[in-house]
């Protein structure tokens, strides 16, 4: 488990960065699998890793999601020639499916604060995609529910709209 | 915890199908707001893009009513779109389910139509000479500006897409003058002498970088066959047509094609694929297949050939190459076949065979159809939704004699025929083809 990642080999002699959760749970990872995150590429780039990296909007349950789905993807970022360390297609499609089937608001939401705040475009594809498919059958009604969404329209601007698209509202 | 609306519009909405989108409009002000932006319909094109291929074909329906049998008035012309969704297997063919997403009556008379779609917009040529596009999706629906054409000749026309400008692009092509009669006795078709000179060229660019009106183009350099439709892939126009450099004058046996490179204006001449000498203008056709020309060559009573045509490289001096990349053989008699999709990897064709059905082709290119949209059923929906928007005792007094099915055409490419003849109601199916819906308002501009 990543979670225990303190002990994990170093992979390729990359440097390892320590990433410390909101409620201080602290993630050591290779440099290779924490630089598909862009906001800690540019970090490393700044040399602004030494003390550890402070995600203070990120939990550690959700921390470690994310550091699962980056070791697993590392592969992708690999240099060509070490395709032995990269998982192979098909078992990262499987590890996707899984992982995002199981999501449920609001681990799917906070996910996807953690993939945009630490800018990883992978993850929040993947998460936000499972979101709209969720949404994709969904009224109106249900839409402001879901997202505590205040409806700003007047009854007859709504019903207008409504009226406009009204082949959408079939079922 | 909460999304910000922000990243829920950029990131959550620009995935959602289209039909959701304008479901959602009527959530809120910004969302309404949002999914008008055009940077926002860009991203949602692109992503839609990128994503699996389109799982819905868009039928362009043309119904004739005759309110008057005994001709006093006009019939009334109307054109519909509907999507189609396939069954997920061969045993949900009979369960396609149809959504009537735009229709329009067409005040014209005597038309028969030619449509064209790219991206979710449809171009309707209505032979009466009136191009309307349409974006059944947002319900837009523009008749474009005559263009010091006069005359109703033939003409035809097609709706692209130009890759190098992101511009949608309608091409039309017609006769300065009628070339052709038709023979009162027999009802063949007969042409006049004409030449070259005869034909018109044009484009009309939409949206706010458009002219807002037709542009002459350089003249074909061969007689284009106005009787069939045209096709667009990679931001070029292809014409069936005419090379008299043989000496054989037969135009209605074209023996090429054209392409008009939209990048540049110019037209070139493509042979057709190496076996085929003369088009079949009853069963062939050329359409956009995956991003490429594809030609539908009828090869006997039972079996197609399907070609895609690659383009040669700068470097190469060698022309265009045609290549065979399936076999459908339907062991059994067939009509006319249309092929509609082709899966990224190319591993499933999915093809519309005229009255019967949409197929699926999985594996092998000389694998087996199987059926998963049976258009028996895509009539008895149609029919439903027809009964339910017109009212059946307007239409006949409730007698149900409209129930039969009538479905004639069928093939965008192949029901002109049918059209425009006699005074019956009927419905006239164009399947248009697979395509992806958008709601990029077409914003033409008018000069």
């Amino acid at each position: 488990m990543a979670a225990a990642a303190a002990e994990a080999t170093i992979d390729g002699g990359g440097k390892m960065i320590i990433l410390i959760s909101a409620d201080g749970k602290r993630f050591e990872v290779t440099e290779a699998v924490a630089s598909q995150s862009q906001l800690i590429s540019n970090m490393i780039e700044d040399d602004c890793t030494e003390n550890g990296v402070r995600l203070p909007n990120v939990d550690g349950d959700i921390l470690t999601m994310v550091v699962d789905y980056c070791n697993m993807h590392a592969g992708d970022a690999a240099a060509d020639g070490d395709t032995t360390k990269a998982s192979s297609t098909e078992e990262l499609k499987k590890f996707d499916a899984e992982l995002v089937q199981a999501l449920e608001n609001p681990v799917l939401f906070k996910l996807i604060l953690a993939a945009n705040f630490l800018n990883i475009k992978s993850l929040l594809d993947m998460t936000c995609q499972r979101v709209a498919d969720m949404m994709s059958g969904k009224t109106p009604e249900q839409m402001r529910e879901t997202f505590s969404i205040e409806n700003d329209f007047t009854p007859e601007e709504e019903a207008a709209i409504r009226q406009e698209n009204a082949w959408a509202f079939d079922d | 915890m909460e999304i910000p609306n922000d990243l829920l519009i950029c990131e959550v909405l620009t995935r959602l199908p289209v039909k959701s989108l304008l479901r959602f409009r009527s959530v809120c002000r910004s969302w309404r707001d949002a999914v008008a932006d055009p940077a926002f319909v860009r991203r949602h094109l692109e992503l839609s893009r990128a994503a699996t291929p389109p799982s819905t074909t868009v039928l362009a329906v043309h119904t004739r009513m005759d309110h008057d049998p005994d001709d006093r008035a006009a019939p009334e012309d109307v054109v519909s779109f509907h999507r189609v969704r396939l069954g997920q297997s061969p045993a949900a063919a009979a369960a396609a389910i149809v959504e009537l997403m735009h229709e329009e009556a067409l005040e014209c008379a005597g038309i028969h139509l030619f449509a064209s779609h790219c991206d979710g917009l449809v171009a309707v040529a209505a032979t009466a000479g009136k191009i309307f596009v349409c974006n059944p999706a947002t319900k837009e629906f523009f008749l474009l500006p005559p263009g010091g054409r006069n005359g109703p000749s033939n003409e035809t026309a097609a709706l692209g897409f130009d890759p190098c400008t992101g511009r949608y692009v309608v091409a039309r092509c017609f006769f300065r003058r009628d070339v052709y009669y038709r023979d009162e006795d027999t009802g063949v078709l007969q042409y006049l002498e004409y030449d070259i000179n005869d034909i018109v060229h044009q484009v009309f660019v939409l949206g706010p970088s458009g002219s807002g009106d037709w542009e002459a183009t350089v003249t074909p350099p061969c007689i284009i066959y106005t009787n069939l439709p045209a096709a667009c892939a990679g931001g070029a126009f292809y014409w069936v047509a005419h090379d008299k450099s043989d000496g054989t004058f037969a135009v209605e046996c074209p023996n090429c094609l054209v392409r008009f490179a939209m990048n540049d204006g110019t037209f070139t001449i493509v042979p057709l694929p190496q076996s085929v000498t003369f088009m079949d203008v009853d069963f062939d056709s050329i359409s956009e297949l995956g991003g490429e020309l594809c030609y539908t060559q009828r090869t006997s009573g039972t079996a197609y050939n399907i070609w895609t045509l690659q383009l040669p490289g700068d470097e190469e001096e060698e022309g265009h190459r045609w290549s065979l990349r399936w076999r459908v053989d339907f062991r059994r008699r067939v009509g006319v076949v249309l092929p509609l999709a082709v899966s990224d990897d190319g591993g499933t064709l999915t093809v519309y065979e005229h009255r019967v059905g949409i197929h699926r082709l999985d594996g092998g290119r000389e694998s087996h159809p199987e059926k998963v949209v049976d258009m028996a059923a895509v009539t008895r929906g149609l029919v439903g939704q027809w009964i339910a928007g017109y009212g059946c005792a307007r239409q006949c007094g409730g007698s149900g004699d409209h129930d039969r099915e009538q479905c004639d055409g069928g093939g965008a490419a192949h029901d002109r025929m049918q059209c425009g003849d006699g005074d019956y109601y009927g419905w006239i199916f164009h399947i248009l083809g697979h395509t992806r819906t958008n709601h990029r308002k077409i914003e033409l501009k008018w000069t």
